[in-house]
């Protein structure tokens, strides 16, 4: 059996008509970049509008990945681009304080609620929840350069190499905001206990 | 002990890429020789683990339903259409070679280019077939017309044509059907042409009918299609006398075969004749443009001057020719063409003229009776110019109407265009100079709009208060006090009187006038709304 066909294969085969080799693409990224939107932005809703418009503007505008480009990298940095202009929208790029994330966010619920809404399902474990929102905190408390490195890297599961060309920065930068963002998540999360559920 | 930091701080860059996995052999073996010997890195690599941890503990969001749907359905319409392939499947085949060919998107422009061009040609040359049989139509019209001037060579008698139908059935009408269908053509009948709409095969009538109009070349070409040569001509009878009128009168109504709307042949104009009327006139410029050079050199009277007409015409309504053999001949003049009668065609340049055309117009069954029928063509003309001329009136009125506004306007808001907008009424013209402050300008449209009160829609009543206000706003308090009192002794029901009222009273404090300020005061005591600022104003005068 062969070895499944890369990203660039996939996305070669989606431009000559196989519109199946797409779904293929979607569904080996659109997960990671939901997630990865969902990190930036704190909301379910806008990190969806993300990751489908970053799907839509691939498939309308497709890159030339001849020159060595990763599919995802490429996909990445698209759906960051948006991020960031959704950011840019909220005047949130940096350092939003807590409060108000805690706060209401036009329809009047809580974080804990969004997230609830925002979730899986009302089924979610409490304790998932919680967990998830102290993440999601401390991460809203890094600066946006940070948060975006360490999203890609640990959820988008993206290389410090693609993640840099994501972002557009050089290697070296993203592995030392990486290592900030982690000193950083180390003192907010202090007393969470990873065995715990 | 005292740990040297400087040796922890290149391992701690490294710990991101040591959780990571992403450092090469020899550097973590570096680094977890380090982490061994000191407990600080050990308890910090130790956090950043427990940190990944809690992050992988922590469920991902799932998918929202629907966006793989709504993604998939956005990439398949980015492909080209019929491009996509069956889930599964890979293209193959044909499909994979053309693919392979013409899929590389920096061709795919190129590619919806030609076939837009190939579109438009193929549209074309559609159109131009169907105006060919529009064009035969015509031409088998005027098979039926009877010529006077000329000797037209004789018809074939019936018989003969019946025997060639019968030996090959003709696809158009004979010469006598026509007839029978120009003298009936205000009860068209379903035989009166046969095959009407798009027929591409009666090139033999065409010659044959434009040699009845024609010279001597054209009998050569009409006896070549119909194997027949013809001699002597045919006087009109005084039977077709009544034919010709009942042609003149139908040449009233322009859609008379002009339209690929009239099917039948039938003389009501449709709304198809504004949409066909240009093809079909380039259209039939051709045989009779082409012809006509020829006859000239023997016909005397109508023939010789279709050609200036036909080319006047077209040089106006038809500069695409729908091909190249419909195209006007312009290299092949008619030497000997007589001088156009004056009431035969208009020429370009008087066609320009409104009157000139409407006078044109009038003529059509004068035309008829000076220099025989007109023919479709001159009909042609005139429908187009009428066409013109009625839209040349629609403008003009409504520019009229626009004008009757403008002229209104004082030389002073005419000296500023860039202030007033030509469509806007005078009155707020001036209302956006007051706000302006620039109240010259605005005294200035408001008195001539005082003056000419039909000019805006604004009430007069209301002018007059304006003018007075921007009066008084300017510092001429004592013309606007006039102003004032002429307003309430004009206009005694003026919605806004009382505001005048208290305006005047205003003024004539200022100008010192306690009596004249007092008098419009105490009147507006009565007044409800005015009632306290009256008192107040009176306290203050007092």
């Amino acid at each position: 059996m062969g070895s499944p066909r890369t990203d660039n294969e996939l996305f070669s085969l989606y431009l000559e008509g196989d519109a199946e080799a797409f779904r293929e693409l979607f569904r080996r990224h659109a997960r990671g970049l939901f997630n990865f939107a969902y990190r930036m932005l704190r909301n379910a809703a806008l990190a969806e509008e993300v990751a489908q418009e970053a799907f839509t503007r691939v498939v309308r505008k497709p890159p030339d990945l001849s020159r060595g480009t990763k599919f995802s990298t490429y996909l990445y940095s698209v759906g960051r681009n948006l991020c960031i202009d959704e950011l840019r929208k909220r005047r949130v790029r940096r350092h939003d304080p807590l409060d108000a994330r805690r706060g209401a966010d036009g329809e009047g619920r809580t974080l804990a609620e969004r997230l609830a809404a925002d979730g899986p399902g009302t089924d979610a474990d409490a304790m998932n929840r919680e967990l998830r929102e102290r993440i999601d905190d401390a991460l809203g408390r890094l600066p946006a350069e940070q948060r975006e490195v360490f999203t890609l890297r640990e959820f988008a599961d993206l290389p410090f190499a693609e993640v840099a060309q994501a972002i557009g920065c050089s290697e070296n930068t993203a592995k030392s905001r990486m290592r900030y963002a982690l000193e950083k998540l180390r003192v907010l999360l202090v007393d969470l206990d990873p065995e715990a559920p | 002990m005292k740990r040297d930091e400087s040796r922890c701080e290149p391992i701690r860059d490294l710990l991101a890429e040591l959780i990571y996995g992403e450092l090469d052999e020899p550097s973590e073996r570096d680094v977890r020789r380090h982490i061994e010997d000191c407990p600080a890195c050990r308890k910090e690599l130790a956090d950043l683990e427990r940190i990944r941890a809690v992050m992988r503990s922590t469920p991902e969001l799932e998918l929202p339903a629907g966006l793989e749907a709504r993604v998939m359905s956005e990439a398949r319409q980015a492909l080209p259409a019929g491009e996509t392939a069956e889930p599964g499947s890979e293209p193959s085949g044909l499909r994979a070679l053309l693919s392979r060919l013409f899929a590389p998107p920096a061709l795919r422009p190129a590619l919806a280019a030609a076939l837009t061009v190939l579109l438009i040609a193929g549209i074309a040359w559609l159109l131009s077939e169907r105006r060919g049989s529009v064009v035969e139509r015509h031409l088998e019209k005027k098979t039926a017309e009877p010529v006077p001037s000329f000797e037209a060579p004789a018809a074939p008698p019936e018989e003969p044509l019946e025997e060639k139908r019968t030996t090959a059935p003709p696809p158009y009408p004979t010469p006598a059907a026509e007839t029978t269908a120009s003298m009936q053509v205000d009860e068209p009948t379903a035989s009166e042409q046969p095959g009407d709409g798009i027929k591409h095969d009666k090139s033999p009538l065409r010659f044959e009918a434009e040699a009845k109009d024609s010279s001597g070349l054209h009998d050569l070409l009409a006896s070549t299609a119909t194997g027949k040569t013809k001699a002597g001509g045919d006087a009109p009878s005084p039977a077709e006398k009544p034919v010709e009128k009942k042609l003149a009168e139908i040449a009233a109504d322009e859609d008379v075969g002009m339209s690929f709307g009239s099917v039948k042949g039938g003389a009501k104009p449709t709304s198809a004749a504004n949409t066909g009327g240009d093809l079909d006139l380039s259209a039939g410029e051709a045989p009779t443009g082409t012809l006509g050079g020829y006859a000239s050199t023997s016909v005397t009277k109508v023939p010789a001057k279709e050609p200036a007409a036909v080319d006047t015409a077209a040089a106006k309504s038809a500069p695409k020719p729908a091909s190249p053999s419909a195209a006007p001949t312009p290299a092949m003049p008619s030497p000997g063409a007589a001088p156009p009668s004056p009431t035969y065609m208009q020429p370009a340049a008087d066609m320009e003229d409104d009157e000139a055309i409407e006078a044109e117009e009038m003529k059509p069954s004068k035309g008829a009776g000076t220099s025989g029928k007109k023919s479709w063509k001159d009909k042609w003309a005139d429908y187009k110019a009428k066409k013109k001329a009625e839209k040349k009136a629609k403008k003009t009125k409504k520019s009229k109407k626009k004008g009757k506004m403008a002229e209104s306007v004082p030389a002073a808001a005419a000296q500023g265009p860039a202030d007033v907008d030509e469509t806007q009424d005078p009155f707020d013209a001036a209302m956006s100079k007051k706000k302006k402050k620039d109240y010259p300008g605005c005294i200035s449209i408001l008195s001539s709009l005082k003056k000419s009160p039909s000019s805006t829609t604004t009430s007069p009543a209301k002018v007059h208060h304006q003018l007075a206000s921007c009066t008084a706003s300017s510092g001429d308090a004592k013309k606007a006090l006039v102003l004032y009192e002429n307003l309430l002794a004009k206009h005694p029901s003026y919605a806004r009187r009382h505001q005048a009222m208290m305006e005047a009273a205003e003024l004539y404090a200022k100008l010192g006038d306690k009596k004249g300020a007092r008098a419009l005061l105490e009147k507006l005591l009565d007044v409800p709304k005015y009632e306290k600022k009256a008192k107040k104003k009176l306290e203050k005068l007092k």
